[in-house]
């Protein structure tokens, strides 16, 4: 196998986002295998790390895509790597068309499709990568749909890391944030975006502490980007929907030791966003072995199936006046039903159902961070020499 | 004994040297601009004879035009081995530099801030780096103090213990940038850096002949900054032989505290950034390659 010299892109912020999660793993097992990687990091400041690559600061795509061009120039790289959304790719593949139309190296793409359709103009725009990795099953036959080659990246999960608590833990962590041991908790970690549907997920959250009154304490721990301009407002959500005190709410960006303790002291995991791509969260609440609840869409569907979580029904579209879809790609949106959410978690709260935990930890233990870098790694060396890039 | 010496053409006036030290046969001559701030060159210059071990040495004080200056201290800090030239206002760190530079012979050169406190044998460690004929220029790793608050210095952006320096690399923007600042100074991309882009002038050691045919530091750069880059530069553009230009190097080995800009800091001395790096990109653009990705 000939190492390769791999340029990578995607977005650096090291208060961790998907992207992060998805490729720091991927790109330092690559290294490890002797592959020699750049990242040119979207947002990265300098910070101290310990993976096997370098991370050049890039602040945006038109310096990522001259950190691309000079190292093209000085070191002539093998491949290029871009893991972000299909907009994103497109802006870069066009860009590569215009200032590099002969290039040498090849291009793989790593992204989610969110909902479905997928975007006729998009499957076009993706079609001129030479590798494609969609990072779901339903993304990858959403894809296949428009005649796309695409291939499913079943993205690991650190099952050293993301383990199981003990009940002394589960306990012991509830005691550190002041929650009493016989509440009923509720965990959501989301983005402050149109997407994540926090509006519903409090709405839900309301109806089961009114239904558990008097029988339960609930409390309800959400994780986002609390004082983000452009999103929810959390303080007038929580007044609104009159679960101001029974929440607890927490800025993103958490060291893995206290996310991991959330996950830990809780009893659910409520997720009910109008499209998944992948959900990270979701595979990390599974891993923790708490039953999720999330909306019976997308990517959401393939976690969840076969009573490894629980999946909610959403509204069908016709009882909407106008199309429901996404004014960026033109996708459905799927908005959850909040009653039957809020069904589900009652009964989670009283033990009259459960979820397959031992299926759920199964299908977390079958996705592991070597099989996704060997995926990768497997098309690196059916491409040994420098070639010609796919130009079209 | 007090001299007035001949005014040079383009020199402040009434330059005073007080010559106290004797002439020597040193392998170094260490240059040490200073602007007020006497508690804390006092430190750096009781950290020398330690750095240095047997390596025969000068020490060049250039002090500034320091408002605080008082005989009484230099009296007290005088070792045989140092030289002070006193000059009546602050014409900027690369002229005073290129002044005391002046004074002596020696074949090494090491400018060295007041406000960097030297580990043992460091300089040692990098005159020995200079034994390397194509090494045209060292640096040392220089971190952050644990007591800036004892000096009136902002702790927020010295966070103690870390990397203030490691070498000076050429960011896609063609600015010179501090690689790795911040970083633990025993991670292994810190001590793994060797060749650079430029090291810098807080503590920069030379070889007289290549500061000779460069001429010194730009004194363009008036206050100061942009001047050791661009110093280093010249040096980069020097060919060594045939096959290769000079090298500049950077010694993890070498350790030095650096309180950083504290002078800057507590006098509000205005260094002109924006205009001295127009100044180094007329100057060297033709040199420049982007070089940043073979240190993160």
């Amino acid at each position: 196998m000939t190492p390769k010299k791999i340029v990578a892109i995607t977005d650096t912020d090291f208060r961790t986002t998907g992207y992060f999660n998805l490729a720091m793993p991927l790109l330092n097992g690559l290294g490890k295998l002797g592959h020699k990687i750049w990242l040119a990091g979207l947002g990265y400041k300098g910070e101290e790390h310990n993976w096997n690559f370098s991370i050049i600061p890039a602040l945006d795509l038109r310096e990522c895509q001259s950190i691309v061009n000079n190292l093209d120039q000085l070191e002539q790289i093998d491949v290029l790597i871009v893991a972000l959304d299909i907009p994103i790719q497109k802006f870069i593949l066009e860009m590569l068309a215009q200032q590099n139309p002969n290039r040498k190296f090849k291009y793989i793409g790593i992204f989610p499709v969110e909902a479905d359709p997928l975007s006729f103009n998009w499957a076009a725009g993706v079609i001129n990568m030479d590798k494609i990795f969609i990072i779901s099953e339903f993304g990858t036959k959403e894809a296949q749909k428009f005649y796309v080659p695409a291939e499913h990246l079943v993205i690991g999960m650190d099952t050293s890391m993301w383990r199981p608590p003990t009940e002394e833990e589960k306990l012991s962590l509830r005691g550190a944030y002041g929650i009493p041991e016989d509440n009923f908790v509720v965990l959501s970690i989301a983005d402050n975006n149109e997407r994540k549907n926090w509006p519903i997920m409090c709405k839900t959250m309301s109806k089961v502490i009114d239904a558990l009154e008097g029988e339960r304490k609930v409390t309800y721990v959400a994780v986002s980007r609390l004082n983000f301009p452009h999103g929810w407002d959390f303080d007038g959500m929580g007044q609104r929907y009159g679960i101001q005190n029974n929440w607890i709410k927490l800025e993103r960006g958490l060291p893995f030791p206290a996310l991991w303790g959330l996950y830990a002291l809780s009893d659910a995991y409520l997720l009910l966003s109008k499209a998944e791509g992948m959900s990270y969260t979701t595979l990390e609440a599974m891993a923790l072995g708490l039953p999720v609840v999330a909306t019976n869409c997308t990517a959401q569907i393939e976690h969840l199936e076969n009573n490894r979580g629980f999946l909610v029904p959403y509204l069908e579209s016709d009882e909407f006046d106008f199309p429901v879809c996404d004014p960026f790609g033109n996708a459905h949106r799927y908005f959850a039903n909040s009653q039957v959410a809020a069904d589900i978690l009652v009964k989670l709260s009283r033990g009259e159902i459960t979820h397959d935990r031992k299926g759920a930890l199964a299908y977390i233990e079958g996705r592991q961070w070597k099989n996704t870098i060997l995926q990768v790694h497997d098309v690196l060396e059916s491409w040994d020499n420098r070639e010609d890039g796919n130009n079209g | 004994m007090v001299t007035m010496a001949k005014r040079k053409k383009g020199r402040a006036r009434n330059t005073i040297i007080n010559t106290a030290g004797k002439k020597s046969s040193a392998l170094l001559d260490i240059i040490i601009p200073v602007y007020n701030r006497y508690d804390l060159l006092e430190k750096c210059l009781a950290s020398i004879p330690d750095a240095a071990g047997d390596i025969p040495y000068n020490v060049v004080i250039v002090d500034n035009g320091s408002p605080e200056y008082t005989d009484e201290f230099y009296t007290r800090v005088q070792t045989p081995e140092i030289t002070l030239v006193r000059l009546r206002q602050n014409i900027g760190f690369p002229a005073a530099c290129n002044i005391g530079a002046a004074r002596k012979i020696s074949p090494l050169i090491f400018f060295l801030n007041s406000d960097v406190i030297l580990d043992s044998g460091s300089i040692k460690r990098l005159v020995a780096e200079m034994d390397y004929p194509e090494v045209g220029v060292v640096g040392m790793k220089l971190v952050f103090p644990h007591d800036v608050a004892e000096y009136g210095l902002n702790a927020s952006i010295r966070v103690p213990g870390k990397i203030q320096h490691i070498g000076i690399s050429l960011s896609i923007h063609t600015k010179p940038i501090h690689h790795l600042m911040g970083w633990d100074e025993n991670h292994p991309k810190v001590n793994a850096v060797k060749d650079v882009f430029a090291v810098t002038g807080a503590a920069l050691m030379t070889r007289r002949l290549l500061w000779r045919r460069i001429g010194g530091f730009d004194e363009g750069y008036g206050m100061g900054t942009y001047e050791d880059v661009s110093y280093c530069v010249g040096v980069r553009d020097m060919r060594y032989n045939n096959d290769t230009t000079y090298k500049i190097r950077v010694v993890p080995e070498a350790r030095g505290i650096h309180y950083t800009g504290a002078t800057a800091e507590k006098y509000g001395i205005p260094y002109p950034l924006q205009i001295n790096h127009l100044r180094f990109l007329d100057r060297h653009l033709q040199s420049l390659v982007w070089d940043e990705y073979k240190v993160w």
